[in-house]
């Protein structure tokens, strides 16, 4: 039971990264963003292609790193103790997604919405074929697999979920302190204008498109590092985990029911989501299977958007006020 | 009875209230003009009359019928025909489509009616089947007004007629509106050419920061000095 | 609403944009003569998208959202026939040169009207509440992708395994000089999706209702100040729309060699439909028309060179690239 809830809790924390880059696009600046697996598979790929040979790798001994990156780093005297090879991968992967997020957004930001939410669902198809169909670099739909875990050697393998979970907790903290830094200082006040009024923002001498594609950029280097963590968690990974349903529907549902646009959204809506999706699965069989799941977690969403367009946030953190206030009312009552 | 009577009209988009309870009243056969600077409510007000904008309070009766509460398409067949500033065809419709249109409420053939305005505009008669993206701004406009006529309205209500036309056209605009009006169709319109508008109108009123400031026969408004100084840019 | 680039041009610039996009066009046509028989299944091909892109660009037009779950909407229509035709119809496989049989005639009525009902239920229940308390368009976008899950989850709950197919026979192709091989099912298809198009053609230019749809996809707030009902309008364009994707989803089952229906089949076209779309201008359905075909040829003639299984890739590449050239596709408005 121990291991069930720490492997949940590590999903949710990545889970939680993915909504958090997700709310950078969608919840601060309204980019329509439905092609988070893209960005999310390149993440993933990228941090393990730089850390092990792709498994059937013999036409391509002058690949990048010739990947094995964790092997030749780990052979360093002293700095081999350190894993650098996880820091590199996880920047390896934000790279990556930045530099796509750099092209897609530089084409089509200056489009209309609808044409940006189009092409970054047609760039995350394209990536997972080419995931897919190109062998060489990532074994097609076998995948990849033998991902080194981190700090292996030191820790016993018993206790990695243990150790990862504090590893994710911690990046993903880095990054909430980033973007909670970032919504609170001018750059966010600019990027909340832009999506209440462009038209006004653009007048007020704001460059709009430069200000879009920062946030759309740094929001793809979120997705990416979330992608990283993914792959580390799982240690393989197979195209199919990038399809537009695994990939991005699901994280749509916990920012939608998250409520966008909140700080804490993204950890309340990946809590529930990820608590339905990995719950159910311990349903009587007709209510377990996966088909169940979908058509409910997209009833949900639609029912949210309905009912509740704020999300649950605002529901939980009343609840959570009530709690406190009747240990501390008066700071509560100060603070609202 | 006045034809169009409204009292206390509040109304705005979203949070934003943009008419603080105006009130304004149109009789038949008349022509009545609206003026004020920019953003004082003038449009906002032709659309709450009309429907597109919902008033949030006040009264608005035409025709001795309470019509607030309704929607625009069924404000539209008590017999209230409303031109929109811009955008006011439909682009990719010829201009015989955009005439059927206008009369989309009419149950009985549409011929009589289309081929009355063919000879009311006959410039329009050229082009019936170009598409209307294709007409000048002078025909555009005729266009706009023409297919409001389509349902035979006892008021139509004009927003900004003559904008962005050479003065020769707004000439040949006003004259049509006096036309119009001869026919029996009473018009409310909103004119940045106050002098010009003021002087075929019978009465007008002055809007600013979403409140009627004066109202007066036309000729008597546009001699006023201080709406000259205030709103007429003192010519 | 939305904020689109205004870049100043300089007449170089749109000199050298011209020449470009004529040289696309030549590679383009080159490409598809030499590839002829490739072509030709493109043509097919753009038939079944064309019938779903038409959908999304009428439902665009008067709501001003891409509909994500238009996809799954065609899958509903397939499997719609695919009850009809083992559980209601009587059994009969191989009318004429097709590899289905005359039952199948009556199942794509049937499923669009099927699709229809899903359609006008999907705007009563949802979009319509939604544009009632003023919802932004990105807001009820999601609620589309939302209900595009949840179809494919109720297809997936009821049809899931095993694997089904339409009842078919197998047929021989028809062979054509140049090295052309047709299957007839590509030609009841082709012809199928011709009617439906000429059939909407007469609708939207010579009715009522569908000149109403035209207005109020130009200009809604006139078409209201005009006395049309709106809401109705729209309802008829989520009809018009769901039965067209409900005959897209049949077409789309009877036009693989094997019959089969997959789960994910609609949504995975979505690519294509949105690029066939974007490509002939949005909201245009002539466009959308033009766009498929477009798009339907460049993914079959990609197969020369490419993978199949990038032929969603190069749909959207093709988008890409118009694009860039034309920002409002091929035959998209000015204003």
């Amino acid at each position: 039971m121990l291991e069930f809830l720490t492997g949940f809790a590590i999903l949710v924390g990545v889970y939680s990264v993915f909504t958090l880059g997700l709310n950078v696009h969608w919840g601060y600046t309204g980019l329509f963003n439905i092609g988070v697996a893209g960005f999310f598979a390149l993440g993933a790929y990228t941090a393990s292609l730089l850390v092990i040979r792709p498994p059937q790798s013999d036409q391509v001994d002058d690949y990048l790193f010739a990947g094995d990156l964790a092997n030749r780093l780990d052979a360093l005297p002293v700095i081999g103790a350190l894993d650098l090879w996880f820091v590199v991968a996880l920047a390896g992967a934000a790279l990556v997604a930045a530099m796509v997020a750099l092209v897609i957004g530089t084409i089509t930001i200056r489009l209309r919405g609808d044409y940006l939410a189009i092409a970054t669902l047609g760039i995350a198809e394209s990536v997972r074929l080419v995931f897919l169909n190109e062998r060489w670099l990532s074994n097609g739909s076998k995948g990849l697999y033998t991902i080194p875990r981190v700090f292996d050697g030191i820790v016993s393998p018993q206790d990695y979920d243990r150790v990862y979970l504090v590893v994710v907790l911690v990046v993903f903290a880095l990054m909430f302190a980033v973007v909670r830094a970032l919504v609170h200082s001018p750059w966010g006040r600019v990027l909340r204008a832009i999506r209440e009024d462009e038209v006004t923002a653009e007048a007020s001498g704001k460059h709009v498109f430069r200000f879009k594609l920062q946030a759309f950029v740094l929001g793809a280097v979120i997705m990416g590092i979330g992608g990283a963590l993914y792959a580390f968690d799982l240690r393989a990974i197979s195209p199919s985990a990038f399809t537009p349903l695994l990939g991005t529907f699901i994280i749509w549902a916990m920012l939608v029911v998250g409520g966008s646009g909140r700080l804490y959204s993204p950890v309340v809506g990946a809590l529930i989501v990820w608590g339905i999706w990995s719950g159910s699965q311990f349903l009587p069989d007709p209510l377990g299977s996966p088909h169940v799941r979908y058509f409910s977690v997209g009833a949900l969403v639609v029912l949210v958007l309905m009912y509740a367009p704020d999300g649950i946030t605002p529901e939980v953190l009343r609840i959570r006020d009530r709690w406190l206030a009747r240990w501390r009312p008066r700071r509560v009552a100060a603070n609202e | 009875m006045p034809l169009l009577d409204a009292t206390g009209v509040r109304a705005g988009y979203g949070d934003t209230e943009i008419l603080h309870g105006v009130d304004m009243r149109v009789d038949a056969g008349e022509i009545v003009t609206i003026i004020g600077p920019n953003g004082s409510g003038k449009s906002t007000m032709m659309k709450s009359i009309v429907g597109i904008v919902q008033a949030s309070a006040g009264e608005i009766s035409f025709d001795g019928r309470r019509i607030e509460a309704l929607r625009a398409d069924r404000r539209i067949p008590l017999g209230l025909c409303y031109v929109p500033q811009t955008e006011n065809v439909f682009p990719t419709l010829t201009i015989t489509e955009n005439l059927e249109m206008g009369g989309f409420l009419r149950n009985d053939k549409l011929d009589g009616r289309i081929r009355e305005m063919f000879e009311l505009f006959p410039d329009l008669a050229e082009k019936r089947n170009a598409k209307a993206a294709a007409l000048s701004g002078g025909q555009r406009q005729m266009m706009a007004v023409a297919r409001a006529l389509m349902l035979e309205p006892k008021l139509l209500l004009l927003d900004e007629p003559t904008a962005g036309l050479s003065p020769l056209l707004m000439g040949t605009v006003f004259q049509m509106i006096q036309n119009i009006n001869a026919t029996g169709v009473a018009i409310l319109m909103v004119e940045h050419n106050a002098k010009k508008a003021l002087a075929i109108s019978h009465r007008g009123y002055v809007l600013a920061m979403g409140e009627v400031r004066m109202e007066n026969t036309g000729p008597e408004l546009a001699g006023d000095p201080q709406v000259g100084r205030l709103y007429l840019g003192n010519e | 609403m939305f904020i689109t680039a205004r870049t100043m041009r300089s007449p170089a610039v749109v000199r050298a944009s011209r020449v470009a996009q004529a040289v696309l066009a030549i590679v383009f046509v080159v490409l598809a003569l030499s590839e002829i028989g490739l072509a030709v299944n493109g043509i097919f091909l753009g038939s079944v998208l064309a019938l779903g892109a038409v959908g999304i660009t009428l439902v665009f037009g008067v709501m001003r959202f891409a509909n994500i779950a238009h996809g799954d909407m065609m899958t509903m229509g397939a499997y719609v026939a695919f009850f009809l035709l083992v559980s209601v119809l009587p059994e009969h496989t191989g009318l004429g040169p097709f590899t289905f049989g005359f039952p199948l005639l009556i199942a794509i009525p049937v499923s669009m009207a099927a699709v229809a009902a899903l359609a006008v239920g999907m705007d009563v229940l949802v979009f319509r509440r939604l544009r009632l308390r003023r919802a932004n368009i990105v807001t009820i976008e999601i609620a589309s992708l939302g209900l595009a899950i949840a179809i494919r989850g109720f297809v997936q709950m009821i049809w899931d395994t095993p694997v089904r197919y339409f009842p078919n026979e197998g047929r021989q192709h028809f062979s054509l000089p140049a090295d052309i091989s047709i299957a007839p099912n590509h030609l009841f298809v082709s012809g199928a999706a011709l009617v439906l198009a000429i059939a909407l053609h007469l609708l939207l230019t010579r009715t009522k209702q569908g000149k109403a749809m035209r207005a109020t996809s130009d200009n809604a707030d006139l078409a209201r100040a005009s006395g049309i009902d709106t809401d109705r309008v729209l309802l008829w364009t989520w009809g018009i729309a769901g039965a067209l994707a409900g005959a897209a989803g049949v077409l789309l089952v009877i036009f693989n060699a094997t019959s089969q229906l997959k789960p994910t089949m609609g949504f995975q076209l979505l690519v294509p439909l949105f690029a066939a779309v974007v490509v002939g201008g949005i909201g245009n359905p002539y466009g959308a028309f033009l766009g498929a075909m477009l798009i339907g040829i460049s993914m079959e003639v990609s197969t020369a060179w490419a993978l199949p299984t990038y032929k969603p890739a190069i749909a959207f590449t093709v988008m890409v690239i118009v694009l860039l050239f034309r920002p409002r596709g091929i035959l998209g408005s000015k204003d």
